[in-house]
Formats: structure tokens, C-alpha cells, sequence
């Protein structure tokens, strides 16, 4: 019972944290990816139309592939080179579309879209407003009060949890009736019956639960809700704002990054000229410790966007707890492979 | 006249929310197996004592939650003898 009350506690957490009045509108799942899995092919029939994004992670590109192939109509509507999306365009091709599938902050470039006027966007057109908050949530402020229909997130980014959790969001509004489950099965519930339950959250959590996973995850927003968002994100862009700065000032290196002053998740990609990215990650990794990663980040999409297909870039991830003296090393270690 | 009151709930997560909601306004209750006779189902219900029944109904009621069905007791049962807030 009492790992039962931790899930419970989590169910709430996450609630609150995303500006949900009722846990009964948090579903758990295994990550991020099954999450939105989830939406798309439990929302999507062949002949219907779903709006996306040119910065979207694999996790929405690839079922959105899937579906394609089965008759669903995929407008991805395009954004500039920061990542930033056109809402114009987005405004000029939302007609007639069910569902936008949206990434908030971008693994690429950190870019952060408007969600406030993407769902205003999406409200006027009548569609469904799905937002991918997995690099997001924990970093930037992300929650219902954004007009998003549903949120999806992961457990083990800013939220600061173990891999394995992740989940939906849904607004107190919007009927679940128009997603059928992806999976049935044991939920402790109606065991009398063979039909798979239709009410939340057992609707969509058939199986055991992840119960040390959310117990993680509970501890990982209790931190941000002691520490503060504010607070983590003054932290972020201090050593993540001296990174990109560092690294932009060595020759032939570029960060690929918001403007100034605009919102950012603080990771940091970027490219040396002429060197191939795996390169500059293994120099990092093998004679300096450093754990970073090359190439696409599975977003080929964004890197087509942002102009660093196909050589992808190398990307640093700073988090709450990197110190500026890991930064100035860090960059130390950047000039050197440089030089 | 009954002893106690079995509220059956629909879903695991609804039991624990309703629990700990009466808990925290110090109604004494607690998680019980639902009796075999009651329902096939191989969850748990919160057995109260009759007399807190209106009052827990009232809690749960502010949290958005009703169980599907209440059933009265008398005598032995899951949860019959003891209580706590």
C-alpha cells in the first residue's frame, strides 16, 4: 500500500506541477515516446489531418511516419533557422487539422516555442493542441494554463527523475473519449470483466506500474518545487550563457542557439568548421571525461531546419548542478582539440 | 442497522485518493480487499464505520470522487475491527 500512496503522491506532483487540478488526469507511462505514441494512434483515422512542427524529435516524426502510410494527411509547417516557429504559416495550415503535435524546447537548439499563441492558434481552428514538453518541462515554465490540451512529458530530463517514467497531462476539459488506449490489459480494476476500463487513469495504464521509477520522479519534482524554477533557470543560463559564449569565441566555432535574451532549455550545440562532429565528441569524451553527443540527436528534422544536416552537431547539456568551474574546463578541453 | 459501510470505487487510484482525503480530515477508515461477496473484482474498497459514512461521502464529494456503490455490514468483514485516522 505504501508504494501504492508513492505512485499516488506522484500522480499529484506532476498535477500540480503542470497546473492540473485533478490527478485524476495524469496518466503514467514508460516514457515520453509511448506518451505521444499514445495520442497519435489512439486519435488519428485515416483521412484526418495532424499539423506538426520542422523541429520535432523522432518521437513525433517517426509514428507521424507511420500514420502517414496509413492514410493520415501530415502538414509540417516550418520554422527559421533558431528553431523558431512561423506562426503565420502555422496559422495558414492549421485548417481542417485535428491534432498539433508541438515540441516546446527543442534538443537541438534549446529553442522554446510560444505555446501560449500556438494554442490561441489552435483554439480559433479548432484542434486539438498537443504539447511535447520533454526537454522542457523543469527548465521553462510549461503547463495547462498555456491553453495546451494535453501535455506530454518525461521523467528523466529537467524534471530530474529516472528513465522509464514519463507520461500525459490532459486538461479538466478535454474528453479522453477521443483517444482510444493503445494497450489493455490489468489495471486492478473491473477484473470481472474482459473490456479494458474507459475512465481515468486506468484507462491508459494497462500493466504494472513503474512504481521505484515514479518514486524518482516524485523526488525529482519535489527538488524543483523546493529549489524553484526561477532559480534553477537563473542557475541554467549562467553556466549554460558562459558555455555558448566560450565556445562561440573559438575559431571556426559556432553554437546554434535563441537569440539573446530569448528562452532557452541551455543546451548547447554546436560545430568546429571542417571537423566531423563524432570526432570532436569522442576527443571529449575519451580524453576528458566528457559525456556529450554527436550528430542528430534523433531530430534530423531540426538539424534540416537549422542547417547542420547531415554533419549534425555536438552537444552539451549544463544542468542545475554543473559548476562554472566544469564550464571553463570544459571549454579548455574545446580550444585544445582545437588547437 | 449496520456497522460499517464498504464504499467500492471504481479504480485503485480513486480508493487511495478518497483514503487519504478522509484521512487528512480525520475521518477513521481504511483500505480493505472488497469482500468476494460484494464484488468479483480483485481491488480494494475503504471500509468506515457507519456513523462517519455521511461525512466521508462529503469529503470525497470536494475532490470531484463518488464510489459506484456503497454497501452496508454487520459482523465480521475485511476491515470490520479495525480503524484508524
Amino acid at each position: 500500500m505504501d508504494a501504492m500512496g508513492i505512485v499516488l503522491d506522484c500522480r499529484e506532483a506532476v498535477a500540480e506541477f503542470f497546473g492540473s487540478g485533478n490527478p485524476m488526469n495524469v496518466v503514467f507511462t514508460h516514457n515520453v515516446t509511448w506518451a505521444i505514441n499514445m495520442v497519435l494512434h489512439g486519435m488519428l483515422n485515416p483521412g484526418d489531418r495532424v499539423i506538426t512542427t520542422t523541429m520535432e524529435h523522432n518521437a513525433v516524426t517517426r509514428p507521424l511516419s507511420t500514420l502517414r502510410q496509413h492514410g493520415i494527411e501530415v502538414v509540417f509547417s516550418r520554422c527559421d533557422r533558431l528553431g523558431n516557429l512561423h506562426l503565420e504559416e502555422f496559422r495558414a495550415n492549421i485548417e481542417g487539422c485535428k491534432l498539433a503535435v508541438i515540441n516546446h524546447g527543442s534538443n537541438v537548439t534549446g529553442t522554446v516555442q510560444n505555446i501560449g499563441e500556438i494554442s490561441s492558434i489552435c483554439r480559433a481552428s479548432g484542434t486539438v493542441l498537443l504539447v511535447d514538453a520533454a526537454q522542457s518541462a523543469g527548465i521553462v515554465p510549461i503547463g495547462l494554463d498555456s491553453g495546451a490540451d494535453i501535455i506530454a512529458f518525461t521523467g528523466h530530463k529537467g524534471l530530474l527523475g529516472v528513465p522509464g517514467t514519463g507520461g500525459l497531462v490532459f486538461a479538466e476539459n478535454f474528453d479522453t473519449g477521443r483517444i482510444s488506449s493503445l494497450a489493455q490489459g490489468g489495471t486492478g480494476s473491473l477484473s470481472e470483466e474482459t473490456r479494458h476500463p474507459d475512465f481515468m487513469p486506468d484507462k491508459y495504464e494497462a500493466g504494472t506500474m513503474n512504481g521505484p521509477g515514479l518514486a524518482g520522479l516524485l523526488a525529482g519534482i519535489t527538488y524543483i518545487k523546493d529549489l524553484g524554477l526561477k532559480e534553477i533557470y537563473r542557475r541554467k543560463m549562467e553556466v549554460a550563457g558562459r558555455l555558448a559564449r566560450g565556445i562561440s569565441e573559438i575559431n571556426g566555432a559556432r553554437v546554434y542557439k535563441p537569440a539573446e535574451g530569448e528562452p532557452w532549455t541551455a543546451v548547447v550545440s554546436f560545430t568546429i568548421e571542417n571537423t566531423c562532429t563524432a570526432s570532436i565528441a569522442h576527443y571529449l569524451a575519451s580524453e576528458h571525461n566528457i559525456c556529450c553527443r554527436h550528430g542528430f540527436h534523433c531530430a534530423s528534422c531540426a538539424h534540416r531546419t537549422i542547417g547542420t544536416f547531415p554533419g549534425g552537431t555536438v552537444r552539451l547539456s549544463p544542468g542545475v548542478f554543473s559548476t562554472l568551474e566544469e564550464i571553463e574546463y570544459t571549454l579548455n578541453s574545446v580550444r585544445m582539440f582545437r588547437e | 442497522m449496520s456497522d460499517h459501510l464498504y464504499m467500492i470505487f471504481k479504480s485503485m487510484t480513486h480508493v487511495l485518493t478518497a483514503e487519504r482525503a478522509a484521512r487528512k480530515r480525520g475521518i477513521a477508515c481504511r483500505m480493505v480487499p472488497i469482500p468476494r461477496n460484494l464484488s468479483t473484482d480483485c481491488g480494494m474498497c475503504i471500509s468506515v464505520r457507519a456513523e462517519d459514512g455521511d461525512a466521508f461521502l462529503e469529503i470525497i464529494k470536494e475532490r470531484g470522487l463518488l464510489p459506484d456503490r456503497v454497501e452496508e455490514h454487520s459482523g465480521p468483514g475485511p476491515g470490520s475491527r479495525c480503524y484508524s485516522s
